[in-house]
């Protein structure tokens, strides 16, 4: 997938319907209002092992959906195994969103929660349905943190909100961790865990 | 003419005066001034305590924060209903939108506070729901509050239909009623761009 570059006219151009439709008007147009925009909510029932290592998660069929998955020329842009994250379509700026919340109470330990964003050329391996495999050999250097403060007695979230630029094959995924000291499920749903990206334009 | 939906062009179609206006000056204002709206000038509300263990199941009607300003730039339908307070965001357009909002309690150091975005009066968005901040002085205090007061900002994308509306709600649990801060405090929709 490509950009439209938006066609430059000439001196004595005759401008026809396909110079409309294609990247003298229509193309260039429908690529701005539909650039890739992808969004993953968890709505399964998923945990947290202890430890201090990210957890994968992938939002499977089952444990969560897409709410929407949109690129102007049919690309998918939410990966399409097991929705374990976004697959970029192109290079560009991307703005990325994500909030993950655990549930809390006086039984589920105390210590930190962490969010984590992976940047990487392939899907990290092990992420499974309920995301209980810890993520292998993040590149630390690509690694956003959200860091989470407990709430005893009700929920502790994480979120980050970040803009960047990437390379198009580049795949961003999502890994949690907590270190309570026992396990701690997540509190799911379309307002708790969900993860989100959506272009800015071409770089 | 759709925003967002540029028409696909047969040979023989004129390019008229209309046409011009409706595929090119419009869709180019809607890609540099998309449709958005922004609610302000956060009316003050007594919020009810409740139970913490119900932050983040659970608000009630009186948990509905207003505004007295507005500020709007949508030409292809209101965004807004009705008079001061207002209190939702309505979509003019079906699309992908950034709804956000912020709000501040009054200093307080107990328990927990929370700040959600509902779609059509049933489906929470986005919530965030957080400790209350301490009241020790030194600590930072949140946006548009002072020392003590604890601030909940919500924001998230959101897939909406034509006419699908928005509302933020702010709840706590310190025990007892808690004023939200006055003026310091917003709702906001804007359109990113159309869905397939």
């Amino acid at each position: 997938m490509t950009y439209p570059t938006p066609q430059t006219l000439m001196p004595g151009d005759q401008f026809l319907a396909a110079d409309l439709n294609g990247n003298g008007l229509r193309s260039p147009l429908r690529a701005a209002f539909q650039r890739p925009r992808a969004k993953l909510v968890y709505t399964g029932t998923g945990s947290s092992v202890s430890g201090s290592q990210p957890l994968a998660v992938a939002f499977g069929a089952g444990v969560g959906s897409s709410q929407y998955d949109d690129v102007w020329d049919g690309t998918t842009f939410a990966d399409q195994t097991s929705r374990r994250g976004f697959l970029l379509p192109a290079d560009g700026r991307y703005r990325i969103r994500c909030r993950w919340s655990w549930q809390d109470n006086a039984s589920a330990g105390s210590g930190q929660r962490w969010l984590a964003l992976y940047q990487s050329t392939s899907f990290i391996a092990g992420g499974s349905a309920i995301g209980n495999n810890v993520v292998s050999s993040p590149d630390p250097a690509a690694v956003v943190w959200g860091i989470g403060r407990r709430l005893t007695s009700t929920v502790c979230q994480a979120k980050f909100d970040i803009t960047a630029s990437f390379l198009k094959g580049t795949t961003l995924q999502i890994g949690v961790c907590q270190n309570s000291g026992v396990t701690v499920n997540w509190n799911t749903g379309i307002a708790f865990c969900w993860f989100s990206c959506h272009s800015l334009g071409k770089s | 003419m759709t925003i967002g939906t540029p028409v696909t062009w047969a040979s023989g179609n004129a390019l008229t005066a209309t046409k011009v206006k409706d595929e090119v000056e419009d869709q180019f204002n809607a890609l540099f001034s998309p449709p958005r709206a922004k609610l302000f000038s956060l009316s003050t509300a007594s919020i009810a305590s409740q139970a913490a263990t119900t932050l983040h199941t659970t608000v009630a009607a009186g948990n509905l924060i207003g505004f007295t300003d507005v500020e709007a730039e949508s030409y292809i339908g209101s965004m807004t209903t009705g008079t001061s307070p207002w209190t939702r965001l309505i979509a003019p357009v079906a699309g992908i939108y950034i709804v956000s909002a912020h709000g501040t309690f009054a200093a307080n150091a107990t328990s927990g506070r929370g700040g959600i975005l509902r779609l059509n009066g049933t489906t929470w968005i986005d919530a965030d729901i957080r400790p209350a901040s301490p009241t020790a002085s030194g600590v930072a205090p949140g946006p548009g509050g002072s020392t003590g007061t604890t601030s909940v900002t919500v924001t998230v994308d959101q897939k909406m239909a034509a006419n699908d509306y928005v509302e933020f709600f702010m709840n706590q649990a310190s025990g007892g009623a808690l004023n939200t801060q006055s003026s310091w405090g917003y709702l906001e929709l804007l359109w990113i761009g159309n869905s397939a």
